[in-house]
């Protein structure tokens, strides 16, 4: 069960703000990671270049979850 | 209650605790339920960051009794602020580094394992030139997948009359003054130009989209709220959005009523350098600890009360003279002045629940000395008040007075009556002292060299 259905809230966060919250916070958030990972071949295409993937070692372990 | 102790309006919502005041200090009372949020504020370490950066105050605990000893976890003595002020007299760079300044303490505070349980603007005050979150209980213990419930009253606080001052118009930033909890969002976002709702930008989302679900919303239980579930990873991405919405937001006075009011007035250099000594000189003799300076324009001689330690308001009308006096301030880092937006001819009233949450400019009074140069003429003139109403409002809010005389000879006083009749027989010198006669004692009189006006030194009879 959900830690918000029992907390004793002083502001009335709003339903309708708790759920733009998460879109706003999900969409940015895998808009920057999404943008993150295709980095490399976004910018392959505009240079008209072929993509070639980093090596693994290189990437850092910045996960959502 | 304990007699003699006195529970301060402002912060009776919060159940985790209140403020009282007890022979002229102020406490704040933390209750029970509010003791194991207190502990991890200090064990986190985020009392210790926050204030070491200067973004929250200061306190000590404090062996005082509680004002409400049946709910008492402890009894706190937070540093005092020298002057408390409201979004509403702030001018729009204040507002956004109070903005600022709440993002990245709620930043702060859920890196380590706390966050902000409320986004109030008036929880920030300014203090030594810089903006300061007031509210040692606004922090919570952060738990994992719990959303933001402050993120409304950010936006209407903070985003809201941000996104409207540096869009719209800056004078819509009173709006806040009407809505005591921040501006609407459906206001906001029908007053917003039309572009602005426009793709995933930070304004569609956290005004527009977030006023259209309010409304989708407003009636339904929370059920469907329940099952959010925020990682914090992701509440860490609300934030930057927030903050990436607000950074880009700008206000650049253009034509104002003052913006370069200096290079046009009657004062060549030399003159104002000596009106300057002459303040000076009567600020000395005086020697306050507090003053308000009314109708301070950019703050030019505010600096003669400020650079002699004196912990100095400086309020003008026109919100273009405040910012460049503020972002001045920011640029030099200078600690006792604090430039206000208030009119007033109207100035700020009591507000709120039982008119108590807010004050009125006079509540924040009185202070030792109230300074009012080129001013008088606006009030008398401008706006019809009486030279004795202007004297009795001047003595309520000091006991001692530095005033300017700007006689109808002076260019100024004929610009202002060259599109009116002249039904002020009394606008003269004479007539000056005898309506301030009543208040005050005139202890210096000075003809301010360079011009036909003349500097008074009052004393409150």
């Amino acid at each position: 069960m959900h830690v918000i259905l029992f907390k004793l809230n002083y502001l009335d966060p709003g339903s309708g703000s708790l759920l733009v919250q998460l879109v706003a916070a999900g969409l940015l958030g895998s808009i920057g990671i999404l943008t993150k990972i295709f980095w490399g071949r976004i910018k392959a295409f505009f240079k008209g270049e072929k993509y070639v993937p980093p090596q693994p070692a290189e990437e850092e372990d910045k996960s959502e979850e | 209650m304990k007699s003699g102790s006195e529970r301060i309006g402002a912060s009776f919502r919060d159940p985790s605790g209140f403020i009282f005041k007890r022979d002229g200090v102020l406490y704040r009372q933390v209750n029970q339920s509010y003791s194991d949020a207190y502990e991890k504020l200090i064990s986190s370490g985020v009392y210790a960051a926050l204030t070491k950066a200067g973004a929250l105050i200061p306190h000590t605990e404090s062996a005082e009794k509680p004002a409400d000893p049946l709910l008492a976890y402890k009894v706190i003595q937070p540093e005092p602020v020298p002057f408390i002020s409201y979004p509403y007299e702030w001018s729009f760079t204040q507002l956004k580094d109070a903005a600022l300044l709440t993002l990245g303490v709620t930043r702060t505070a859920l890196e380590k394992g706390m966050i902000l349980k409320d986004a109030s603007a008036y929880n920030i005050q300014f203090i030594n030139g810089k903006p300061v979150l007031i509210d040692t209980l606004s922090f919570d213990i952060y738990q994992e997948g719990a959303p933001w419930d402050a993120y409304r009253q950010f936006c209407q606080h903070f985003l809201a009359p941000l996104a409207l001052a540096s869009l719209v118009d800056i004078r819509l930033t009173q709006l806040l003054r009407v809505y005591i909890d921040g501006i609407p969002l459906d206001l906001a976002s029908s007053l917003l130009p039309g572009k602005t709702k426009m793709g995933l930008s930070g304004l569609a989302l956290h005004i527009h989209m977030h006023a259209r679900a309010q409304q989708q919303y407003a009636d339904k239980a929370v059920s469907q709220a329940a099952a959010v579930k925020i990682s914090k990873a992701a509440l860490l991405n609300l934030l930057n959005s927030l903050e990436k919405t607000i950074q880009p937001l700008k206000w650049e006075p253009k034509d104002t009523e003052w913006g370069n009011y200096y290079n046009a007035t009657n004062y060549s250099d030399d003159a104002l350098k000596s009106k300057g000594m002459l303040v000076g000189k009567f600020v000395e003799r005086v020697n306050p600890k507090t003053a308000w300076d009314l109708g301070a324009n950019n703050g030019l001689f505010s600096r003669e009360l400020s650079k002699r330690g004196v912990v100095t308001t400086a309020s003008d009308i026109d919100p273009a003279a405040v910012e460049q006096n503020y972002l001045a301030i920011k640029s030099t880092g200078e600690r006792c002045l604090l430039p206000l937006v208030i009119d007033l001819t109207n100035p700020s009233p009591a507000m709120g629940w039982a008119h108590s949450e807010r004050n009125s400019l006079l509540e924040r009074g009185p202070v030792d000395l109230v300074m009012a140069l080129a001013l008088i003429h606006h009030l008398a003139i401008s706006n019809n008040v009486p030279l004795e109403t202007v004297a009795e409002f001047l003595a309520s809010a000091a006991k001692y007075a530095i005033v300017e005389f700007v006689p109808k000879s002076d260019s100024q006083v004929k610009r202002l009556l060259a599109t009116r009749k002249d039904i002020f027989d009394k606008y003269t010198e004479a007539g000056f002292e005898t309506a301030f006669s009543e208040e005050f004692e005139i202890l210096e009189k000075e003809p301010i060299p360079g011009s036909q006006r003349t500097l008074y030194l009052l004393r409150k009879r």
